[in-house]
């Protein structure tokens, strides 16, 4: 499976480099933070390869690189919290095909009760869909099974409507 | 059986045939305000990118769908795109356009922007024939005029010419009919009584000495006193528009010039 990186609501999608800069392998990805009213989930990455495949075991989440031919599949570490906003609602919501692997928390505040949300990794799935808010806007993604689709809540409203009428639905003036 | 309906976009005193595609969609994109809560697009259609000109409307649940109808289809009806908007930082002394709906139109979609300098707040209406036109003839896209609030008017057929002074249309702010009751009573007004000192002095003694001396507390009908005052003065104390001469040729400057030539 190739793994994707949402950094932040509302961002593309982008395949997450498993080379540091110096050239050498990546040794882990981490999700959420560290700190009071948060949490952190630390994913070793092992072996070599272009693709990844996670493997669990009793004491947590290994990620093994190689060249796997998954049916569509694929990982992605999705920070679901936008800029600080007191009461804005941070988190994946209306999710769909998607199995979190590892789940990580980032928060607001020195003790981290000011609002916050989760950073995840997740398996996602041939039309797998789900929504991210950040600060002012929702955005909607979508993974076809090889590539990622982004829209807005009223972009995916007017997709689907086009899509009703073309199949004979609505109602003319 | 679907209405055709001929493709217009509004916005002031403009009309243009056509509404604009972009992407499968009639796009949302104000020149006043933020759109940073990404208010979605008004409509979408299966019409490459370009102009739409005549169309079919549908409905979804999910909203509205535009189709692209013949060439040979006579229009029925008007699609609207009306561009409302209130200008922003740098334009503020233009006039902001808007539009009241009356039970001719049906709206059909709407966004709005959120913040930021100015606003706008577009709406996709089936409206009557000739509508467009109508709010368009209306509007005057002038300086200092006003935010207009522009509603259908029947058997309209444009502004004709107006015997108000453009400063006094701009301070009633285009609506004749109190322009003409304010001229009216300025007429009326028993100028000789107003006292010089009290009627050069600023807006809130201006406005006091003229209603003392007319007994009418409603006299500038919701004007500015000091935009309008200057037109009291010329037509009492002005013979057709020029400064009084008094026998010996010299020019009266001032209103106590004018009162004292009155044996006042």
């Amino acid at each position: 499976m190739k793994l994707y990186q949402i950094e932040s609501p509302g961002s593309s999608p982008a395949l997450m480099k498993l080379e540091t800069e110096d050239g050498k392998p990546l040794a882990n990805i981490t999700v959420g933070e560290r700190g009071r009213g948060r949490h952190e989930g630390i994913i070793p990455i092992i072996g070599e390869g272009p693709e990844v495949r996670a493997k669990k075991t009793d004491e947590g989440v290994v990620l093994v690189r190689g060249d796997w031919r998954d049916g569509g599949q694929c990982l992605a570490a999705i920070n679901a919290v936008g800029s600080y906003d007191r009461y804005r609602s941070y988190g994946i919501h209306d999710a769909r095909g998607l199995q979190t692997v590892v789940s990580g928390s980032i928060a607001f505040g020195d003790a981290g009760r000011i609002n916050g949300g989760e950073e995840v990794l997740a398996v996602v799935e041939p039309g797998a869909i789900f929504r991210l808010n950040s600060k002012y806007a929702s955005t909607w993604y979508m993974w076809t099974g090889t590539e990622w689709r982004t829209e807005s809540p009223g972009e995916r409203k007017a997709r689907l409507a086009l899509q009703k009428v073309e199949q004979g639905g609505g109602e003319w003036l | 059986m679907s209405t055709s309906h001929t493709a217009l976009t509004l916005r002031g005193n403009r009309v243009e045939n056509g509404i604009s595609v972009s992407n499968g969609q009639v796009p949302f994109r104000p020149r006043w305000g933020m759109t940073r809560d990404n208010p979605g697009p008004l409509a979408s259609t299966p019409a490459p990118d370009g102009n739409l000109d005549k169309v079919h409307v549908a409905i979804a649940d999910e909203g509205v769908v535009l189709v692209p109808c013949g060439e040979t289809e006579t229009p029925q009806k008007e699609l609207v795109l009306v561009e409302q908007y209130h200008t922003g930082s740098g334009r503020g002394r233009w006039p902001g356009f808007h539009v009241g709906l009356g039970p001719e139109v049906r709206e059909l979609s709407s966004a709005s922007t959120g913040g930021g300098s100015g606003s706008e707040y577009w709406l996709l209406v089936s409206a009557p024939l000739g509508w467009a036109e109508n709010i368009a003839s209306q509007f005057v896209n002038e300086r200092d005029y006003g935010d207009q609030v522009i509603s259908f008017k029947p058997g309209n057929t444009g502004k004709k010419e107006s015997d108000v002074p453009r400063d006094i249309l701009i301070a009633f702010q285009g609506n004749e009919d109190r322009a003409h009751e304010f001229m009216t009573k300025v007429a009326r007004l028993d100028a000789s009584k107003l006292d010089e000192h009290e009627f050069s002095c600023g807006r809130a003694r201006k406005k006091a000495e003229v209603i003392r001396v007319s007994g009418d507390a409603d006299f500038f009908l919701g004007a500015d006193p000091l935009s309008v005052c200057g037109y009291i003065a010329e037509v009492h104390f002005s013979q057709e528009g020029e400064p009084r001469q008094d026998a010996g040729g010299g020019s009266f400057g001032s209103l106590g010039d004018a009162l004292r030539e009155a044996g006042l």
